[in-house]
């Protein structure tokens, strides 16, 4: 038994000593949305919106002791459910977002959709208003003095009236991030873990 | 599932029967984002160095007694070298405008992630790896024996601590048959047939199977035994499970991964004291697995 045991020390020994903890450079997801209850007559609807800080700190996905290095924006998209009495089939939707206590900027502009159940995807996107988004998502993440809410304005023009649909803009980003994780020496060759954890 | 499970079967996997303090929670951190058809080449070298890993060090000596009963009771130790052509995969874009193909780290990869410009300045980044130079997993294992020239090899391990993913569980059986009992003109070489099945399981989430057929020679001269042998195997990992984003809809994940070893062979070395063995082999094929064990003969 005294063997035993002994022969089990040794070949366990060096699999569980000369744990270092090491820089992890990490990403994570951050969706952010916001939700436009389209119900417009005429086919033209407009309206303007907030994405509370607090609504994109809750976005994040990412561990308590991670320090983030910065948000970067991957795609917009709408989620889209349409109400019984719709009749527009498509759509010509611009979104703008506001500059700090400034001017709207645009985000996209004109961008045809057929209007559908589920998600329909932008991919024609505004250079200035992604920047400016980001910038904002960034200094909420990231605690800047310049954090605040975001202003969103989104426009629909529809092919038929009535537009009557719950029409979510949904950002879709990422988020990069420092963790420091504890692993054996032997097993990883990471860099040298310099975030202080206290 | 919820993302806390998906994670600690990833630990679980990456770390089996196992070894490395990372924290269950922190490797979803790394395969957070692969919920589509990349997961399979960001993981696909788990699948293979598991699989290899787990047919490695079923076997440390090709003598089985016509007579005698034996019983071996020991554990293996079991160590994949990460390649670098197992650090890249290629890997696609995904909704995402325009669509791009880029080198990107695997699971095991660099630990820096990789982005690429879209439309209107977007990024795409592709996550970096944990920076693994190597797999370790540890199993138990026994060995019956010696009737007709045939013996009996089982790997066991279970446990349920894992809240709510269900059972962990390893079970592992294999039959060889002395081949040498047939040879008389070849006194000084044991040789042995065997075959081997494995399966890894965590609860409904991860079923892994692994399958070896091997040819097993060894040559004994006193306490020292050199052994070797050449085998086709086969392995699979199948990971399903749901994956849950904060502010999006859950998603049905679903990897069916085969591991790339179908052949490969093993040299190895080992001591017979007095009532234990020791031994060290290397296995070499797609994979290569350093193996080493010891156990205790009754």
């Amino acid at each position: 038994m005294k063997r035993m045991l002994l022969f089990t020390v040794l070949i366990a020994l060096p699999l569980v000593t000369g744990c270092k903890k090491q820089l992890y450079h990490l990403t994570g997801t951050i969706n952010v949305s916001e939700l436009f209850d389209v119900n417009d007559p005429d086919g033209n609807y407009q309206a303007m919106q907030t994405i509370q800080s607090s609504d994109i700190n809750a976005a994040l996905d990412i561990p308590d002791n991670a320090v983030i290095t910065g948000v970067e924006i991957e795609t917009l998209y709408f989620n889209v459910l349409i109400q019984p009495d719709n009749r527009a089939t498509s759509v010509r939707a611009s979104a703008w977002v506001q500059q700090q206590g400034g001017a709207y900027i645009p985000v996209f502009l004109n961008v045809n959709l057929p209007l559908a159940n589920g998600i329909l995807n932008i991919n024609s996107l505004e250079a200035p208003g992604i920047a400016i988004l980001r910038a904002q998502l960034n200094a909420v993440v990231m605690h800047l003095a310049s954090a605040g809410p975001v202003n969103v304005r989104v426009e629909l023009i529809a092919n038929q009236s009535p537009v009557i649909a719950d029409v979510e803009l949904v950002v879709r980003g990422t988020v990069n991030y420092d963790a420091c994780l504890e692993v054996p020496d032997w097993l990883s060759d990471g860099e040298k873990c310099d975030i202080d954890e206290d | 599932m919820h993302k806390s499970c998906f994670i600690r079967v990833l630990a679980i996997l990456v770390m089996a029967a196992v070894v490395t303090p990372i924290h269950a929670g922190e490797v979803e951190d790394f395969v957070s984002k692969y919920t589509g058809e990349n997961g399979e080449g960001y993981m696909q070298p788990l699948a293979d160095a598991f699989g290899a890993s787990l047919n490695s060090g079923l076997y440390h000596d090709a003598r089985i007694s016509r007579v005698r009963i034996r019983l071996y009771v020991g554990m293996e130790a079991m160590m994949a070298t990460i390649g670098p052509d197992q650090k890249t995969f290629k890997a696609k874009t995904d909704n995402f405008s325009p669509e791009q193909t880029v080198e990107a780290p695997t699971l095991f990869g660099k630990n820096e992630p990789v982005q690429v410009t879209g439309a209107g300045g977007t990024v795409y980044t592709f996550p970096g790896g944990m920076n693994f130079k190597r797999l370790p997993i540890a199993v138990p294992q026994a060995t019956i024996g010696g009737i007709a020239g045939t013996d009996l090899t089982v790997r066991w391990f279970a446990t349920s601590s894992a809240k709510d993913l269900g059972d962990i569980k390893l079970v592992g059986w294999g039959v060889r048959h002395s081949l040498s009992q047939y040879m008389p003109l070849l006194p000084l070489v044991d040789i042995a047939a065997g075959f081997y099945s494995q399966s890894f399981k965590v609860g409904d989430i991860v079923d892994a199977k692994a399958t070896l057929v091997s040819l097993q020679a060894s040559v004994t001269k006193t306490v020292l035994v050199l052994y070797g042998g050449v085998g086709f195997e086969s392995s699979k990992l199948d990971v399903a499970y749901e994956h849950n984003e904060a502010g999006a809809e859950p998603v049905k994940i679903d990897f069916e991964l085969e591991g790339e070893n179908k052949m490969r062979m093993t040299l190895g070395a080992g001591l017979n004291l007095p009532g234990m063995n020791v031994h060290a082999e290397y296995n070499i094929g797609t994979q290569s697995v350093l193996s080493a064990g010891f156990g205790f003969r009754f």
